[in-house]
């Protein structure tokens, strides 16, 4: 592979079209100076070369690295594309490449920088589907129950087994506010879509009742004698708070209560 | 009485109870019911105190016949009581989890006209969960000690995970404060649930849809400070149930006081934190670093010190174990070097198969190497320009949380160790791991 090319490749952000991108470099035996999606940046660079999403090239590369790598990069590979991290396309591309020379031994060069930022990467991305496992909550209303997310990283696909496995049986939404992109779940098929805008809805008498059985449990579940306040955001850290049932009044979610402070 | 009241109540009973894990079973959901089990378990929040909350945990009823000293629910105690009806807790478990907010149930509770009515009580609660709701989701159910073991086994066929609580840590306390219970009564249950699950194994081996009993194992929890039982009697036992009763988890919980009761501390005490904490360390090295009950604790040294954790503490009482080469050592070793974890041991021997390992490659590895420098060397070097003396040493190995709950004078200002432990004034006088610091750095 030659360096000091500076081309610039754009790509339309889909998966797709990164792994085309990245056959592009391969096959052309040059490193690019970057690999932009379309919303990265509007201006058009001078040396930018715009790659058009090949399915077939796509699969075609994802198998080379299932194969030729090891079906725990081709993961790896997925969850960084997926995730927030800047300039993620070059980490895939040199990842791919170290994959390419040494193999499923890639994953074990702890030493090398590419290989421990793309763990790192995958490891901030899997902490935070895992939150959001732990600390999404439902609201019901008719029969469906809904609930609103804002994570950093795009980890819808990344739990909706896991609520499948665990409410498939009920019909259930989760709003991806960062993304704007929805889960729906309707009799036992589940959808990913984008949705410009969704709010809860208002909770009912019945949900009403659950969420203050839970915050009062909530309240008297913690042992005075032992509170710890740093342990308690360490473990949940407060930017999950907003959307948790527990600290609805916190946040002023609870428009009853609201109204009552307000006069 | 609401249920609002009520759920306080009976939450507030059971609060007390350490164990809060959902793990331990992988279940899929099914067709037509509502709920999974995921092994490595969920928080699905923390409470005030930090402590996860995974499961509702409550009592069924916090009536009880007994008096066990150190209980708020004992009977002599004037609180305010109620009990769930077995339909109304099953529903509140559903809206629940539905929710979100739980993995399923802890279910625990006081002694009401038997043991046996008791455990039948709670028979019926998870029954009605299972068959009813067909909930798939996490049952903690505690074996009430003095019930038919035919009773146990059904409530052990419902159930992901028993406990039973061994609640003092040696019989003579037992006696004193919980006269009502027995060692037997205790220990016979958690032989049962053992034998069951063994059992169950070769069930399940031929037949594969045979029912579970109790997948996810057994618990058990330990008062801590309410007696006076020293830190090497407690993780020897613990050792000894680990092996005995193949437990999967022993549960320490530091005591708070209930009360002014007659042979237990005083209302004004502290729960002992950092003790329980200490154990806990202690517990995870039997576990998960294989070290044995006998190497981190003697008749000699009976309690784990309060400065450093139980694994630097043996690391610095046996420096002829020390300096480890990180390229060459076996697993089992490099486990036992301060900084060095079970994940980052595993790192490190697969990296080194691949390349030559530094001090740089260790820390992006996950290596502490503020601990571990003292302890390891690269390539037969230690770390460049290492200061070794004794005071930097100890001052890397003890925690920022210790050191900050020292108050000027080197004392634990909540006096949780009786003793005022002086250090940074004099600190070569009181600490007894002093001279091995001194072998230690010397060899290095
Ligand atoms: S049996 Fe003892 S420990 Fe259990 S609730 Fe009754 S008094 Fe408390």
């Amino acid at each position: 592979m030659s360096y000091g090319t500076n081309v610039t490749y754009r790509y339309d952000g889909s998966f797709n079209g990164l792994m085309t991108a990245v056959y592009k470099a391969i096959s052309s035996k040059k490193m690019p100076e970057n690999i932009i999606s379309e919303e990265d940046s509007q201006t058009i660079l001078f040396h930018e070369e715009v790659v058009v999403s090949d399915e077939e090239i796509s699969s075609k590369m994802q198998k080379y690295i299932r194969e030729k790598i090891s079906f725990d990069a081709l993961d790896n590979i997925r969850r960084c594309y997926f995730s927030n991290a800047k300039e993620k396309e070059m980490l895939i591309l040199k990842y791919i490449l170290l994959g390419k020379k040494y193999g499923r031994k890639v994953d074990t060069m702890l030493s090398v920088d590419t290989v421990i930022t793309m763990f790192k990467v995958v490891k901030r991305f899997s902490n935070e589907a895992n939150f959001y496992r732990e600390f999404l909550r439902f609201t019901e209303n008719e029969g469906v129950l809904s609930s609103v997310i804002e994570p950093e990283n795009f980890v819808l696909p990344y739990i909706v087994y896991h609520y499948e496995q665990r409410i498939g049986n009920l019909d259930f939404l989760i709003y991806d506010k960062t993304h704007k992109v929805a889960l729906i779940h309707k009799d036992k098929h589940s959808d990913i879509v984008f949705i410009d805008d969704f709010s809860l809805p208002e909770a009912d008498d019945k949900e009403r009742f659950y969420r203050e059985l839970w915050k009062g449990y909530y309240n008297i579940i913690g042992i005075k004698e032992r509170y710890n306040e740093k342990l308690r955001m360490n473990l949940m850290p407060k930017k999950y708070w907003k959307h948790m049932t527990e600290f609805e009044d916190m946040f002023g979610n609870n428009k009853e209560n609201k109204k009552c402070l307000m006069g | 009485m609401e249920l609002l009241e009520k759920l306080k109540i009976l939450g507030d009973s059971a609060k007390y109870d350490a164990a809060c894990t959902s793990s331990g079973v992988d279940r899929g959901g099914s067709i037509d019911g509502i709920g999974n089990a995921a092994s490595c378990g969920i928080c699905h929040s923390f409470a005030a105190d930090g402590r996860c909350i995974s499961l509702l945990k409550v009592l069924m009823t916090n009536y009880c016949l007994f008096d066990c000293k150190y209980c708020i629910n004992r009977r002599s105690n004037d609180i305010e009581r109620a009990r769930f009806e077995p339909r109304e807790l099953a529903e509140l478990v559903i809206n629940f989890y539905k929710r979100n907010y739980i993995e399923g149930l802890f279910l625990s509770s006081g002694i009401i006209k038997s043991p046996d009515y008791t455990c039948e009580q709670m028979i019926e609660i998870l029954r009605i969960l299972r068959y009813e709701y067909k909930f798939n989701g996490y049952i903690h159910a505690k074996a009430i000690p003095g019930a038919d073991p035919l009773l146990i086994e059904k409530l052990g066929f419902l159930a992901d995970r028993m406990s039973v609580n061994i609640e003092l840590p040696s019989e003579e306390s037992l006696n004193k404060i919980a006269p009502d219970k027995s060692k037997r009564n205790i220990l016979l249950p958690m032989h049962n649930i053992r034998t069951g699950i063994e059992e169950n194994h070769t069930e399940i081996v031929k037949y594969k849809a045979a029912p579970k009993f109790v997948p996810a194992g057994q618990s058990t929890q330990m008062i801590i400070g309410a007696t006076p039982e020293s830190d090497l009697q407690i993780i020897t036992l613990s050792e000894a149930l680990y092996k005995k009763f193949s437990l999967k988890r022993v549960f320490y919980s530091a005591y708070v006081p209930v009360g002014d009761e007659k042979f237990l501390p005083s209302k004004e005490t502290k729960p002992p934190l950092l003790r329980e904490h200490r154990l806990y360390q202690a517990d995870w090295l039997l576990r998960f670093y294989g070290f044995e009950a006998k190497e981190l604790l003697d008749e000699k040294h009976s309690s784990f010190n309060p400065l450093l954790d139980p694994k630097c503490n043996w690391a610095v009482n046996h420096p002829e174990f020390f300096p480890v080469e990180i390229n060459k050592a076996p697993y089992e070793l490099l486990l036992r070097i301060p900084g060095v974890g079970v994940n980052s041991a595993r790192r490190i021997m697969m990296a080194r198969r691949t390349a030559n390992l530094n001090f740089k490659d260790l820390k992006k590895l996950g290596v502490v190497l503020k601990r571990a420098q003292y302890f390891i060397l690269c390539n037969g070097k230690m770390t460049e320009g290492l200061k070794v003396t004794e005071t930097a040493v100890m001052r890397e190995l003890m925690s920022a949380s210790v050191v900050k709950k020292l108050d000027e004078n080197g004392a634990f200002p909540d006096n949780s160790y009786g003793t005022q432990i002086s250090f940074f004034d004099n600190e070569n006088k009181n600490l007894s791991m002093e001279d091995s610091v001194k072998c230690l750095t010397g060899q290095m």
